[in-house]
C-alpha cells in the first residue's frame, strides 16, 4: 500500500461540511460503472430503463483506487483514508438562499388557476434558508492506495485521475460554491489515513466503527452513531461510531 | 456519447449594477464575497451563483419552452413552479418511478440540466454554475486559476475592487406636485408629501466579472438548452441584480467553450427537439403536474333574478 497525500485547492468558499474522499472517488468511478452506462448511455442522467433495478449496491464495491481494510464487528469494509481536514478558515459566516412565489407570472396561468395561494406553507412556500460558508484555501487528506489497480496505473495516478473530474465539492455546488481549481497528488512516507502520533498519543484520523480495535491513548475522538462508510447517508450502514474531533 | 463542457464567461458591465444583499439604514449594499488576499481577507463584490444561474439559464429557457408550446394563460400553478422553479415535492412516499423519471428527463434537457423535482422525487441537474468573480487586483491568483490552460495574461496591475464601487440615489416623486391639475377641487393641499430619496451602492460600468458553467456529462440537447438560453438572454438586454426597470445591471457577455463545439448546431438540435415533443411533453406535463382545470359553463340566469346588466352594474360590458 502506498500512502498519499491528497490536496484540493480552492477558488470559491465552501458550503456545508467538506466531503469524505473515498465517497467522491466512488461517485466518479459510478458514471463509469456498467449499469450506469447501460441504461444512460453514458449520459449522467437516465434516459432508460436501469438494469440494476432491485439490486442493491454493497458498500465497497465500486472500486476506487484506496486499499479497504476489514475490522472487527462491521460487515463493510473500511477504506484507508482520513476524513478532510481542513486549512485555517479564515472567515466563518452565513449565507442565504431563497425562493419566493413568481407573482409577476400569474398572467401564464390558466384563468381557472387564477386564486388567491398561500407563501407561508405548501407548495408556494418562500423561504430563506440558512447555509453556512466557510473560506479555506485548501483541503487535505490522507489516505493509502492500492497495490494492484486494474487499469495498470499506480494508485496514485488514477485517483489524480478520476479527481480531475470532480470540479467543486461540498453543498450548492451548482451556485458556485466549493469550486475546485486545482488536485495534488503527493507520496508521502507515513500513513496518516486513521491514526496520526501526536506526544499524548495516537489521533483519531477517520470516523471508524467503535467495535474496531484502537491503539493505547488515543486521542481526538467523541462518540457518534452513523455510516462510517459511503454511501455515507444510507441507514442501513449506520454504527456506534469513533469521530475525530 | 456524454461530454463534459467547460464554459467560461466574462461579462462587462455597461450600466451601473445593483445586486444588493442586504441594507444599511437606508441604503442597499451590494453583495460581497470575502477573499483572501496577501494583506488580509477583504469583502469583494461578486455576482452570486444562484442569480446567475437563474437569469442566465432557467428563466430564458423556461419562457422559450412557454413560448414554443403556446402555454401561456393555459398553465396550471404547479406547471408554473416546474417551469421557473424545478418544481416541487408534494406527494410522499418512497416509490421511484423510473419509467416517469426516464421520460421527463427525455422530454425536458432543460430540467436535465439545471434538476427539478416530479411530485414525488427531487432529481438533480448536470449544470454547475461559478459565482461571478470580479475583474479586479484582490482576485488576480483566482481570475488566473480560473482560466483554461496555456491561456497568457498581459499583466499589468489590475484596480483594486473598491474603484469600480460608487452609489446611487433617486427620488421618488409625488404626483401632487408634478400633476396637480389632475386631482379634485376638494383635495387637501397641505396633506402629508410622501416624496422619499432612496440610494444604495452599485458595481460601475466598466467593472467585469468572470464567470462560468461545468455542463457534467451532458449530450448536445443540454448543451443547446444552456447556449440558447445565454443567448436569449442576452439578446433581451442580458440584466442581473435589481431595479432592471431602471436601466440598471446591463451586462455584454462573451463565452468560449471548452471543448470547442458547433454552438449553432447544438442550439438547432435543441430547438428541433423542442418542437418534436411537444405533443408528448405537454400530455406528461398534465399527467405528472396536473392540467389546469377547465372553465365551468356558464349557468343561464334564472327567470326573475337576473341582475340589471346596466354599464352603471357591470363595469366590464
Amino acid at each position: 500500500m502506498r500512502p498519499l497525500k491528497i490536496t484540493c485547492w480552492l477558488n470559491s468558499p465552501i458550503a456545508g461540511d467538506p466531503p469524505r474522499l473515498d465517497a467522491l472517488l466512488e461517485w466518479v468511478m459510478s458514471a463509469k460503472m456498467r449499469a450506469v452506462l447501460e441504461s444512460s448511455n453514458g449520459d449522467r442522467h437516465t434516459t432508460g430503463m436501469p438494469k440494476h433495478r432491485g439490486q442493491p449496491v454493497v458498500p465497497g464495491a465500486i472500486p476506487i483506487p484506496l486499499a479497504r481494510v476489514r475490522v472487527d464487528g462491521y460487515p463493510h469494509t473500511i477504506p484507508l483514508c482520513s476524513d478532510p481536514i481542513m486549512a485555517d478558515t479564515s472567515n466563518d459566516g452565513v449565507e442565504y438562499f431563497t425562493r419566493r412565489f413568481p407573482s409577476e407570472m400569474s398572467g401564464l396561468l390558466a384563468p381557472t388557476e387564477r386564486k388567491t395561494v398561500t407563501v407561508d406553507s405548501g407548495a408556494n412556500k418562500s423561504y430563506r434558508l440558512p447555509l453556512r460558508i466557510r473560506l479555506v484555501d485548501r483541503i487535505v487528506w490522507f489516505c493509502c492506495g492500492r497495490d494492484k489497480i486494474d487499469t495498470g496505473r499506480s494508485a496514485g495516478t488514477e485517483t489524480r485521475k478520476l479527481l480531475r473530474k470532480v470540479y467543486s465539492i461540498g453543498k450548492k455546488t451548482s451556485d458556485g460554491y466549493g469550486q475546485v481549481s486545482r488536485w495534488d497528488v503527493e507520496l508521502t512516507d507515513d500513513d496518516f489515513s486513521w491514526f496520526a502520533p501526536s506526544h499524548d498519543g495516537p489521533v483519531l484520523m477517520r470516523t471508524l466503527p467503535a467495535s474496531t480495535k484502537f491503539p493505547d491513548r488515543l486521542q481526538g475522538f467523541k462518540r457518534s452513531y452513523g455510516a462510517p462508510v459511503a454511501p455515507y447517508w444510507m441507514a442501513e450502514n449506520y454504527t456506534e461510531l469513533l469521530m475525530p474531533c | 456519447m456524454s461530454t463534459t463542457y467547460k464554459i467560461l464567461a466574462l461579462s462587462e458591465v455597461l450600466s451601473p449594477l445593483t445586486h444588493a444583499k442586504g441594507v444599511e439604514g437606508n441604503e442597499s449594499l451590494i453583495a460581497r464575497e470575502p477573499v483572501v488576499t496577501p494583506a488580509g481577507v477583504r469583502f469583494i463584490p461578486h455576482l452570486s451563483g444562484n442569480a446567475l444561474r437563474h437569469r442566465l439559464v432557467r428563466d430564458p429557457g423556461a419562457w422559450f419552452l412557454i413560448d414554443q408550446w403556446e402555454l401561456s394563460g393555459k398553465l396550471a400553478m404547479s406547471q408554473l413552479n416546474f417551469f421557473f422553479h424545478g418544481g416541487n415535492l408534494t406527494q410522499g412516499g418512497n416509490r421511484q418511478n423510473t419509467s416517469r423519471i426516464s421520460d421527463m428527463e427525455r422530454l425536458f434537457p432543460l430540467i436535465r440540466l439545471l434538476g427539478g423535482s416530479l411530485p414525488d422525487q427531487i432529481l438533480s441537474g448536470s449544470l454547475l454554475s461559478w459565482r461571478g468573480t470580479m475583474v479586479c487586483e484582490e482576485n488576480r491568483e483566482r481570475i488566473f486559476r480560473l482560466a483554461p490552460s496555456g491561456w497568457e495574461f498581459r499583466g499589468e496591475k489590475l484596480r483594486p475592487a473598491e474603484s469600480f464601487v460608487d452609489g446611487y440615489q433617486y427620488t421618488r416623486g409625488q404626483a401632487a406636485t408634478s400633476a396637480p391639475s389632475l386631482l379634485p377641487k376638494t383635495s387637501d393641499p397641505e396633506e402629508a408629501s410622501n416624496l422619499m430619496i432612496f440610494s444604495g451602492q452599485c458595481v460601475l460600468a466598466g467593472a467585469a466579472f468572470v464567470h462560468g458553467f461545468v455542463l457534467q456529462h451532458v449530450s448536445d440537447l443540454e448543451l443547446g438548452a444552456l447556449l440558447l438560453s445565454l443567448r436569449l438572454w442576452q439578446n433581451a438586454g442580458g440584466t442581473i441584480g435589481g431595479q432592471a426597470a431602471r436601466g440598471h445591471g446591463r451586462l455584454s457577455t462573451s463565452i468560449h467553450v471548452d471543448p470547442i463545439a458547433d454552438e449553432d448546431a447544438a442550439i438547432g438540435a435543441y430547438i428541433d427537439h423542442v418542437r418534436t415533443v411537444k405533443d408528448e411533453a405537454l400530455k406528461f406535463l398534465d399527467a405528472v403536474y396536473g392540467a389546469a382545470k377547465a372553465e365551468k359553463a356558464e349557468k343561464p340566469a334564472k327567470k326573475g333574478k337576473a341582475k340589471d346588466a346596466t354599464p352603471e352594474n357591470n363595469l366590464l360590458a
